[in-house]
């Protein structure tokens, strides 16, 4: 599914080596998690997965169910199926939902040479989606995240995985700014999404989140490097013994 | 009456050939039908031009519209109305709709059956022997493109409404010009009567290198409302040169919306002076630019000037701009408030989107008060496509062009949402969306 090897990235502008060397492999329908200290390069590694202008590939390569991902723009990153939900996600005045949400999956739908979908088929499948997640639709019709809550931000871009459906799905800190009730629903609303053909990488500080979504495999970022992966039960470990010696390392 | 404070600059005198080119216009047109008064109105504005000429960048009022591209005197054509440009069908939002090519009027191609009875739609050109007090009262005869549309303007709207009329439907304007070097001088005259009301659209098309110098003058009187929507959407290798003095009575609303695509140089002016209590004013527009025909960019001038005489009244101006390739913008935006007239409030915003480098704007808002209990705020923004929302929208899958598209589309969806009536806010909005995809896409 996805293959990192060896991935190098810095800031352009700043000439500043932020990847130093990952190395990843996803399999189709696991579910990885990527923890580690702030300025570890986790975030770094999101953006740059999804294209995010700014960042420079100085090495390596990334293989997305065969395709160099790297040379992709951002929309066709999203037509082969990746989708980043955002730490901070945007908000766009002016643009309702509703619209940018059909815009999104039609413009998907035709790269893939696929058939668009009428206006009544969308809001009949959102719908769906909506009530499967447990999210009102009310949001639909509001403009994209303007006057959202944390929480319904996150519901925002859970829902947003749901009508896309993507092959592999990047969470970046989707914990942050949430209360623990908000928390449990987009967890909620992500395990509801997990499939035998989903792939996750679920990016966190904390090992709060993974409570709730529950990872096949946690890898540890020091450095702009994974220095230790293992099973679920290493979260535990971090959260008991800090990222000092990796940091260190 | 006069009602603005600014006289033209002395010393400013510009020898050019485009003042003789004018007078021989004025003396090459036989004027004697008009009544005497009219002619005594003919001949101060023709002074009144001549004194000065076209306006040049010294004068405080033009600085940043530059008028040269006139002051050649090579717009003094006069070309009788043709049918070598077509004139479509009535808009689907209009009702009723009179129709001027080349300054003509043209009854063949207008329809204004539909809004008989409690509401006069006439040529001015057939009122004008019985206007003597009406006519000129609102404007600035000093003002030089007033006064040589003064001297040479030979028809327009003449449009009265009776007291309590509620007229239903929209009237549009249409005045249609091509030709090259033609210059037409439009001449309106709109007063709505006690408690009335109207919708009217000035719609404005072309084909050609032409000028239009059009003047109107607006009278609400109390409790009225008119609703004065303005599609410029001339030829871009147009001048269009407009200037609207409006007053406004007690109780009653002006609410404009003029959204500009056309033209490689045009302004748009609109005076108001407010003299009634209660009184409400919304001045809202939309205007997008680009390159022009000559490979320079088109110029785009809203000016603006409202005079809150009177105690409890209201104001609120919103005008939006998208600039791209060569394009270049002006928002100069002047709120007074006089001694005595406490309980104002007025609220002034100009956001403009440059989508170029070579783009360029400049804003100049302008507060005068003199009373204490007011609330007056203006705000000026000029800022690039947001970068995060246009990442945040291809992450989804949404191609750039698209996705800049949608971005631009809702900066000036914001301000054409505020079109009170449904038909011409989808028209105005179908109008930008075909702006956008032929200019700003890729």
């Amino acid at each position: 599914m996805l293959k990192i090897s060896n991935l190098h990235a810095a800031i352009e502008s700043e000439n500043k080596p932020i990847l130093k060397g990952v190395n990843l492999e996803i399999g189709a329908g696991e579910i990885h998690a990527i923890m580690g200290p702030n300025g570890s390069g986790k975030s770094t590694l999101s953006y740059v997965l999804s294209g995010r202008d700014g960042y420079e590939v100085t090495d390596g390569s990334v293989d997305f169910s065969g395709e160099d991902l790297m040379e992709m723009e951002p929309e066709e990153r999203a037509a082969a199926g990746l989708f980043l939900a955002f730490q901070y996600p945007v908000e766009i005045p002016g643009v309702q939902t509703m619209t940018f949400l059909r815009t999104a999956l039609n413009e998907i739908r035709k790269a893939r040479s696929e058939k668009e979908i009428d206006a009544v088929g969308f809001l009949k499948l959102v719908r769906e989606k909506c009530k499967s997640l447990n999210i009102s639709d009310e949001m639909m019709k509001r403009a994209v995240n303007v006057g959202f809550s944390g929480g319904e931000k996150k519901r925002n871009e859970t829902l947003q995985m749901a009508v896309l459906e993507p092959k592999l799905a990047v969470l970046d800190e989707t914990d942050s700014g949430l209360d623990i009730d908000a928390l449990r629903v987009v967890a909620d609303g992500v395990n509801a999404l997990r499939s035998p053909n989903r792939s996750m990488l679920v990016i966190t500080h904390y090992q709060r989140l993974l409570d709730y979504i529950v990872p096949d495999k946690v890898h540890v970022m020091a450095n702009g490097r994974i220095v230790k992966s293992g099973g679920k039960e290493l979260a535990l470990e971090l959260e008991e013994h800090g990222y000092a010696q990796y940091e260190a390392a | 009456m006069v009602m603005l404070n600014t006289k033209p600059l002395k010393g400013t005198v510009q020898v050019s050939s485009v003042i003789p080119a004018y007078q021989s216009l004025f003396n090459g047109k036989d004027h004697s039908n008009d009544p005497a008064w009219l002619r005594d109105v003919r001949v101060a504005g023709l002074a009144s031009f001549a004194n000065e000429g076209f306006p040049s960048i010294r004068n405080e009022r033009w600085k940043y519209t530059n008028l040269s591209p006139l002051n050649a005197g090579e717009f003094v054509g006069i070309e009788p109305a043709n049918d070598a440009f077509k004139i479509g069908a009535k808009s689907a939002w209009a009702q009723a709709r009179m129709v001027f090519v080349n300054g003509a009027y043209r009854e063949d191609l207008s329809d204004i059956a539909e809004l008989k009875g409690q509401v006069k739609v006439v040529r001015l050109h057939h009122s004008l022997s019985t206007m003597k007090d009406d006519f000129g009262q609102l404007l600035d005869q000093d003002l030089p493109l007033v006064g040589l549309n003064s001297a040479l303007m030979q028809d327009g709207y003449r449009v009265v409404v009776a007291d309590k009329a509620k007229i239903e439907g929209v009237l549009e304007v249409v005045f249609a010009n091509s030709g090259h070097k033609n210059a037409v001088f439009p001449r309106n005259s709109l007063k709505l009567g006690k408690g009335s009301e109207l919708t009217l659209v000035e719609h404005f098309i072309g084909q050609g290198s032409y000028f239009t110098n059009s003047v109107g003058e607006i009278d609400i009187l109390e409790g009225a409302k008119l609703h004065h929507y303005r599609l410029q959407d001339d030829d871009i290798s147009a001048i269009n040169l407009s200037h609207s003095f409006v007053r406004v009575g007690a109780e009653a609303l002006y609410d404009n919306f003029a959204l500009s695509t056309g033209a490689k140089l045009a302004r748009n002016e609109i005076s108001c002076h407010i003299d009634g209590e209660g009184a409400h004013l919304n001045l809202l527009g939309a205007y997008l630019v680009s390159d022009a025909a000559d490979g320079k960019g088109q110029t785009c001038d809203t000016t603006t000037f409202i005079d809150h005489a009177v105690a409890n009244t209201t104001s609120r101006e919103v005008y939006k701009g998208v600039l791209d390739g060569r394009g270049y913008g002006v928002f100069q935006g002047k709120i007074l408030v006089r001694e005595d007239a406490q309980k104002i409030e007025g609220n002034q915003l100009s956001r403009a989107l440059m989508l170029s480098d070579k783009a360029e704007i400049n804003t100049k808002p302008e507060l005068e008060i003199y009373a204490d209990d007011v609330i007056c705020s203006h705000g000026a923004t000029v800022g690039d496509l947001d970068e995060e929302g246009l990442f945040y929208l291809r992450s989804r899958g949404i191609p750039k062009a698209r996705a800049r598209a949608l971005l631009v589309k809702s900066f000036v969806g914001e301000v054409l949402d505020e079109i009170e009536n449904e038909a011409i806010r989808e028209a105005f909005t179908e109008h930008t969306a075909n702006w956008l995809s032929a200019n700003a896409e890729g």
